[in-house]
């Protein structure tokens, strides 16, 4: 459509002169927004109590809406929502998350992050509307629908379409590049949840259902607004551009490939799936610490941690979270990605066999350092990874199988949590008191971390077999005119 | 592959020049997306001084 030729790849190419730094906060505006996923938990308790709070009559026009036949046919949820029932919006919304991105990163690296960034606004923001209107007739399958399907594949593209220009602009720096936008990932819920707090006490009263439809338009609404201001700055290098000073090939890395390897190729590497299997051994083991942190801080220590003091505690691991993403990946970049990704593997599993350790010694100070670093790391993990991706397959469809890499997550965000409630239930059943439930589960996440770091290990340079016919050199675009290749350590 | 060297050259010439210009625009847009992520920064540290006091 000509209307919206203005998201156009052609029509974003950086002019001469465009400072590369304006495309950072491009990036961060959208991963602040979609960040917003992992404060969802916020809601969980409003949306169990939606029919309790039922004589909250509509006032506004939907309430002729639900007058009609048609809604009142729809509107039959005669219960409460349970917890579990509402964990799986941010479930499906993760699954959602890397099916899309999966789906379409070969298209976004075709058609540029501008129109990817667009298709993320309108599904990101349009599955709060949706998720709005389902929660206010309490029809949970508009909630999933909403919120999880169309919420989630606007993640799965907003998620992608930053990274993978970011590592084109900073070919000199990938690893800090995308730890600034997806520390802007986990920051996004620092926002997002005390905001929704304060937006549900605003809409309290005024709209049915304790001000959750309320502050779902308000999110929509503002969400979309803050994406405009990412797809309207950002750029991407023209061919043949290079940051200053920064001559291609020249890495002593031997992993940092010279060449590009098309999407549809990375598939069929090892390489790929090597580092699939450490992405989802690094966010299932993070999920077991801070899905469990509040309980688990309360039980290992009673009576020397209250409720209100664990929930300190888990805004202290969203910092850590936060923080991780920008220091590991950045670290990266001097340090080589194999080497970040070892050091998780083997600091990991001590760090969690650490953990029921702290709880014997009564060591609350040990117990806290240990969850830190292990959500530093966890935040790492997805920070690190698309620089991983870089060195390894090279930039040219990067964004496509960081997007395919990704489903690594959403197995992760599915597998992880039924993994520990499994183990949670089976030591129920044989006695195991509460405060020791928690030692086999960190010895299981240890022994995962292992599994990652052979991974890590194993992985080579990519064969040749598998790269591109026109391979350019690394960090250049595909039409750019480049130096001959240079072999390297 | 001489050409192409100075080419690159030129190329990264400009862009160093580049980096240079637009610094209020790039100001701007820094502080566009910091002042709520450190607005988020300060709520979640306020929650988490529970711990420490």
């Amino acid at each position: 459509m000509a209307i919206l030729s203005f998201l156009d790849r052609d029509r974003i190419i950086a002019k001469p002169g465009f400072n590369r730094w304006l495309v950072p906060p491009a990036a961060l505006a959208i991963h602040l927004c979609i960040g917003q996923a992992y404060a969802f938990s916020v809601f969980n308790n409003p949306l169990t109590k939606l029919v309790a709070v039922k004589e909250l009559a509509p006032t506004d026009t939907l309430k002729l809406l639900s007058q009609s036949k048609l809604v009142d046919a729809l509107h039959a949820a005669p219960t409460d929502w349970s917890i579990p029932t509402i964990g799986w919006v941010f479930s499906l919304a993760i699954v959602c998350l890397g099916l899309s991105a999966a789906t379409f990163g070969a298209w976004l690296d075709r058609v540029g992050p501008r129109k990817a960034m667009f298709a993320s606004a309108v599904c990101f923001s349009g599955g709060f509307f949706v998720g709005a209107v389902g929660v206010y007739y309490h029809l949970f399958w508009l909630l999933l629908l909403g919120y999880g399907v169309l919420g989630g594949i606007g993640l799965g593209l907003g998620y992608i379409s930053p990274v993978s220009t970011l590592i084109k602009w900073f070919p000199d720096k990938p690893g800090m590049a995308t730890g600034l936008a997806i520390m802007g990932f986990g920051g996004g819920a620092m926002i997002a949840a005390p905001l929704s707090v304060k937006l549900m006490d605003v809409f309290h009263g005024m709209h049915h259902g304790l001000g959750v439809t309320g502050t779902f338009v308000t999110l929509g609404a503002i969400y979309f607004v803050y994406m405009m201001f990412g797809v309207f700055t950002v750029r991407v290098p023209a061919p043949g551009w290079l940051p200053a000073g920064f001559v291609p090939g020249t890495q002593q890395n031997k992993l940092v490939s010279s060449y590009n390897v098309s999407v549809d190729n990375a598939w069929k590497t090892p390489q790929f799936w090597l580092l699939w299997i450490m992405l989802l051994v690094n966010v299932t083991a993070g999920i077991a610490v801070l899905s469990q942190a509040s309980p688990m801080s309360q039980d290992l220590f009673p009576g020397r941690v209250t409720a209100v003091i664990a929930g300190g505690f888990v805004g202290l691991l969203s910092i850590a979270n936060m923080a991780g993403r920008f220091a590991w990946s950045s670290t990266s970049d001097h340090i080589g990605r194999k080497a970040t990704y070892l050091a998780f593997f083997t600091l990991g599993p001590l760090l969690y066999i650490a953990i029921p350790a702290s709880g014997r010694a009564e060591s609350v100070a040990l117990f806290v350092v240990c969850c830190v670093l292990i959500l530093t790391m966890y935040g790492g993990g997805f920070a690190t990874i698309p620089a991983y991706l870089r060195d390894l397959f090279g930039t040219r469809q990067v964004g496509a199988i960081h997007g395919r890499l990704l489903t690594a997550w959403s197995t992760a965000g599915v597998l992880g949590p039924a993994l520990i409630s499994y183990i949670g239930q089976y030591q129920t059943r044989h006695g195991v008191p509460k405060a020791q439930q928690y030692d086999l589960t960190m010895y299981i996440m240890a022994g995962l971390l292992v599994v990652g770091a052979i991974c890590d290990l194993m992985v080579k340079p990519v064969d040749a077999k598998f790269h591109d016919a026109d391979s350019p050199v690394t960090g250049m675009m595909p039409t750019q005119t480049a130096t001959p290749e240079r072999s390297r350590g | 592959m001489a050409d192409d060297v100075r080419s690159q050259r030129r190329v990264s010439s400009s862009s160093s020049a580049a980096e240079n210009s637009s610094k209020g625009l790039v100001m701007l847009a820094w502080t566009f997306v910091l002042v709520p992520l450190a607005w988020g920064f300060t709520q979640t540290l306020i929650k988490a001084a529970v711990m420490f006091r």
